[in-house]
């Protein structure tokens, strides 16, 4: 019994120390540019999130930023997570001669440091005439969580059962139904967590969205939000923490939605 | 050479491999490799060419003295004045307290709060609490954090409203303090990420495997110490895995908090690279650093996954 | 770029997108002077903004004009080929009576050829809140021992007398420039251009002034950001901040009221004379431009009072024609006192020497902030000296 209050204890405080710093952004979110002291406050005032808000989306392109950001991070993730499995797939399931060898040059797109790479992307983009389109930038970031979402789903195939795909193989199914109708379901709860995890990295970056593209309709939510808090920012921390905040909104969301996915009833405890 | 799981899966993991048939048939073994090309085919050709290419050409810059406006081929001279530069101690040892601290703290406290929120009652509430910060964005993290640690900010007004004034610091300041703190900052953003994975790999154990260990009477720790966590290891591969190869490569948190100060005290390899070829043009140098940096992310992974690459379906534990 | 462009707009590219309306305000007066108006695109991010320019210098997506820094800054791309020749636009400034200002127009040259027309002309002044200065009864001081007693008044009331930021950025060259040069405005110039050292004896008293402030308690703590400034300033719980005048804009928009603010140049300190840090951003034209000669067009008709008249009450800044002065009244009061003090002109610390040198002693600088004793100071001086000796060589290689 006191093992079971003292967990109980345990896992309030943690809840409580973590909520701690979202509910400061919260708070000085909601509170109006003209009631902002200079210092982070710890209460609400008036409500001012709404005019906050609007004062983003009018100085930054923020509207059309979520739309773009939406769509690369929407796209990008489902393809990356798909064209991962399939590879994790190969892999792990199908008789491929050297698997060590395909881990690592797939795995070694992790391990790049990113800004390694700006400078001869973006001149290859200035070449190829990906510069500054929303091709690019899809192709990009696929490119770029594909690593990720391989090594997650591929360490979760190699937990489910050999004798699964040696009887499908034994019935003379072939490659591609055995993925779709065995595998990929099996998965199914890797491959949401790789998709969000995915989602919102793209969703979050800034480094290539900055860097390859520069016009409204290309330019991701986090360079337009990055135009309110740049140096020569001409409004105040609410208003960008306001902007942070809505741009944040979908990827918890989207948390919250999947939630029930990675828990099931699993008693592990008394 | 095993092209195929040997096809008893009893023998396969002691005794001998049972006589093969009689050469492979050409056109079944063309068409296995046409299935397994079509699928390995659209990952390599992307990472190839937008990740692997970049990267070369970033490498053979390294051999360069470049600084945008002439380049002298200058073979290793940038290594040797890597080496040879204090300062790299300095971005190596940051480099490796970021990797120590983030094993330590979002690794345990995910695996923790994963195993705990299982059994009680608000387990859903503490989980979301813990992952929100994974989802919020980097600007309001970075402004956040600047709100907190600032010497003028919430933290140290909060010590000295609590009466503890004589705790207040500046934070962000001094190096070590200033390093500890920010690892303190990524484990409250990382654990979220870790506490997922973690969450989908306690579902890959089966449930029969705990309800047999229960009856056997294990309990609490016993059981998870003896049971879950060995069943476990795959996703923790994945998590420590990716934990040494993020941390090594730390930017983002040290750029927009503190740039590497002061001075460059607190610089990672990352910063020190980003430095170099951004803000002092040195691109030579700075392909060497990232190099240098590369190198060392794949020699630690190298280390850590090496034995949990050659497995295959099945062979997990 | 994806997209053709119209064919009466040049693309003009800088690091402020706050900036866009203004831009195309002088675009607007910019058409019946040169056929053409201006399409600003903007990257929010200094250090991005700079790779870019570099990295599309190379290939074929160059914007027509480019913002840039002045200074040794502009030298380096210069040199690389980056920008073109626009002496014939201050030549034209010059004839038309627009900018006679030669000092200026050297802060723009290399190897006897401009390659940039000045886009604004700043200086760099003390901010004061208004209503601090009334609870302190104090007035605008116009000598140094008038200023430390305003430090001193501030700091006994539990006033943060001075906020001065730069523990992680650029700004820690702000005080350093304003001592060297206020001591010794000969000796800041032959220091920028690498003919006198960093441990000199004016840099040591310059230092040591600067020790002194801070055990006055002048100074708020090294990390204070100026995006928390203007509250403070409605509030009076700052006092002062020495900045430049092109933040003027900023502050007026985040809740300080044209009639709390006031600026004044500093008094130089005991010895010194008057002397004022000016800045000045660059318009360039890039030397691959898809239209060049519109944007030489462009660049020629810029310092029209027209344009400027548009463009500065946009900014509320300063310009590089005298006769153009916003209707601001803090910055009405610094050109005014420009006018009346007639002080010598230095270029900021920023841009007056080669930018790696400049990158690793703004460092050194951040790092006294944050420890601002005076065995600090000797060291950080031997430092800057020991890494001007390496890349003053560099540079003239």
């Amino acid at each position: 019994m006191t093992g079971r209050t003292a967990r109980g204890v345990l896992v309030a405080l943690i809840s409580v120390l973590w909520l701690v710093p979202t509910w400061l952004v919260v708070v000085n979110a909601f509170t109006p540019a003209e009631q902002y002291t200079g210092s982070p406050r710890w209460w609400f005032t008036s409500p001012g999130l709404f005019s906050n808000i609007r004062a983003a989306f009018d100085s930054a392109e923020v509207g059309q930023g979520l739309l773009n950001t939406l769509i690369y991070a929407a796209v990008g993730g489902v393809v990356a997570v798909l064209i991962a499995t399939l590879a994790a797939f190969a892999v792990t399931v199908m008789p491929v001669r050297r698997p060590g060898l395909w881990f690592w040059f797939i795995f070694v797109g992790t391990v790049l440091p990113l800004q390694t790479f700006l400078s001869p992307l973006f001149t290859g983009y200035a070449t190829t005439g990906l510069y500054d389109t929303q091709y690019g930038m899809v192709l990009i970031y696929v490119a770029l969580t594909i690593p990720f979402a391989f090594f997650v789903n591929r360490n979760f195939m190699i937990t489910v059962p050999k004798e699964i795909s040696e009887s499908a193989q034994l019935d003379g199914v072939n490659w591609l139904s055995m993925f779709l109708r065995i595998h990929l379901p099996l998965a199914r709860n890797a491959l949401l967590a790789a998709f969000i995890f995915q989602f919102t990295w793209i969703w979050n970056d800034l480094l290539f969205g900055i860097t390859l593209s520069l016009s409204p309709n290309v330019r991701p939510v986090t360079a337009t939000l990055a135009d309110l808090s740049g140096n020569y920012g001409t409004v105040g921390p609410p208003v960008v923490l306001a902007g942070a905040l809505v741009a944040s909104v979908p990827t918890v969301v989207l948390f919250f939605v999947f939630q029930r996915f990675f828990v099931n009833n699993l008693r592990l405890t008394a | 050479m095993d092209v195929l799981t040997p096809a008893d899966p009893a023998a396969s993991r002691t005794g001998p491999r049972p006589p093969r048939p009689p050469g492979p048939d050409p056109r079944s073994e063309r068409r296995r490799a046409a299935w397994v090309g079509a699928f390995l085919t659209p990952a390599l050709a992307l990472i190839l060419l937008l990740l692997l290419v970049p990267f070369l050409v970033t490498a053979w810059r390294s051999l360069f003295d470049d600084n945008g406006v002439t380049a002298r081929f200058v073979g290793l001279s940038n290594y040797v004045a890597l080496f040879t530069d204090p300062d790299f101690g300095r971005s190596l040892l940051n480099t490796v307290l970021w990797v120590v601290g983030t094993l330590v703290l979002p690794v345990l406290l995910g695996l923790l709060l994963a195993v705990l929120t299982h059994s009680v009652r608000w387990g859903a509430v503490a989980r979301t609490a813990v992952v929100i910060p994974y989802a919020l964005s980097g600007s309001a993290t970075a402004l956040l954090w600047t709100f907190l640690l600032r010497t003028d900010g919430a933290v140290n007004q909060t010590l000295s409203a609590v009466g503890l004034g004589g705790w207040q610091q500046e934070w962000l300041l001094h190096w070590p303090m200033n390093t500890l703190v920010m690892i303190v900052a990524t484990t409250w953003q990382a654990t979220g990420a870790s506490l997922i994975l973690f969450l989908v790999g306690l579902q890959t154990i089966p449930s029969e495997t705990i309800e047999a260990a229960r009856l056997d009477g294990a309990r609490g720790l016993q059981l998870f110490l003896r049971i879950i966590l060995p069943q476990l290891r795959p996703m923790t591969v994945v998590v420590v895995g990716m934990s040494i190869v993020n941390s090594l490569k730390t930017f983002d948190i040290v750029w927009l908090l503190t740039q590497g100060g002061p001075g460059t005290a607190s610089e990672t390899l990352a910063l020190t690279m980003y430095r170099q070829t951004f803000t002092l043009n040195r691109y030579g140098y700075g392909a060497a650093v990232s190099v240098v940096l590369t190198v060392v992310v794949i020699a630690a992974s190298w280390l850590y996954l090496r034995r949990q690459v050659r497995q295959r379906t099945g062979e997990a534990v | 770029m994806s997209r053709p462009a119209p064919t009466d707009v040049v693309s003009v590219f800088n690091d402020n997108p706050t900036w866009t309306p203004g831009f195309q305000a002088a675009g607007r007066r910019l058409r019946p002077l040169s056929g053409f108006r201006l399409a600003p695109r903007a990257v929010p991010n200094v250090s991005n903004y700079q790779q870019i320019v570099r990295m599309s210098a190379r290939t074929d997506s160059t914007t027509d004009l480019i913002k840039w820094w002045n200074g040794y800054r502009l030298r380096d791309i210069a040199r690389s080929g980056i920008v073109a020749d626009v002496t014939d636009a201050w030549d034209e400034a010059a004839r038309r009576g627009w900018s006679d200002d030669t000092a200026l127009r050297a802060t723009f040259t290399h190897e006897g050829r401009q390659y940039g027309v000045p886009l604004y002309k700043s200086y760099f002044v003390v901010f004061y809140s208004r209503p601090a200065f009334e609870r302190l009864g104090v007035d605008v001081p116009t000598t140094w021992q008038q200023f430390l007693d305003v430090v001193d008044a501030s700091h006994a009331k539990g006033i943060t007398p001075i906020s001065a930021g730069g523990a992680t950025s650029w700004e820690s060259l702000i005080w350093f420039q304003q001592l060297v040069n206020g001591l010794d405005h000969r000796f800041y110039q032959d220091l920028t251009a690498g003919r006198a050292s960093y441990t000199d004896d004016v840099c040591r008293r310059a230092m040591a002034l600067w020790s002194d402030l801070y055990r006055r308690g002048a100074f708020s703590a090294p990390d204070a950001s100026t995006t928390d400034l203007p509250a403070r300033f409605a509030r009076g719980t700052t006092a002062m901040c020495l900045y430049g005048t092109w933040n003027t804009g900023a502050f007026l928009d985040n809740g300080v009221k044209a009639a709390d603010l006031g600026a004044f140049l500093l008094p130089p300190p005991p010895g010194g004379a008057r002397s004022v840090i000016v800045e000045s951003g660059v318009l360039a034209v890039s030397a691959h431009a898809h239209k060049l000669d519109a944007a030489h067009a462009v660049a020629r008709a810029w310092l029209d009072p027209s344009v400027q008249t548009a463009w500065t009450g946009f900014l509320r800044d300063t310009s590089a024609d005298p006769g153009v002065v916003p209707d601001v009244g803090t910055v009405r009061q610094v050109a005014a006192q420009v006018r009346r003090d007639r002080p010598t002109q230095a270029i900021r610390y920023w841009e007056a020497s080669p930018p790696v040198l400049i990158e690793g002693n703004v460092q050194d600088l951040s790092a006294f902030m944050i420890d601002p004793t005076s065995s600090q100071a000797t060291k950080t001086l031997s430092n800057m000296q020991h890494r001007a000796d390496k890349e003053w060589k560099m540079w003239t290689s």
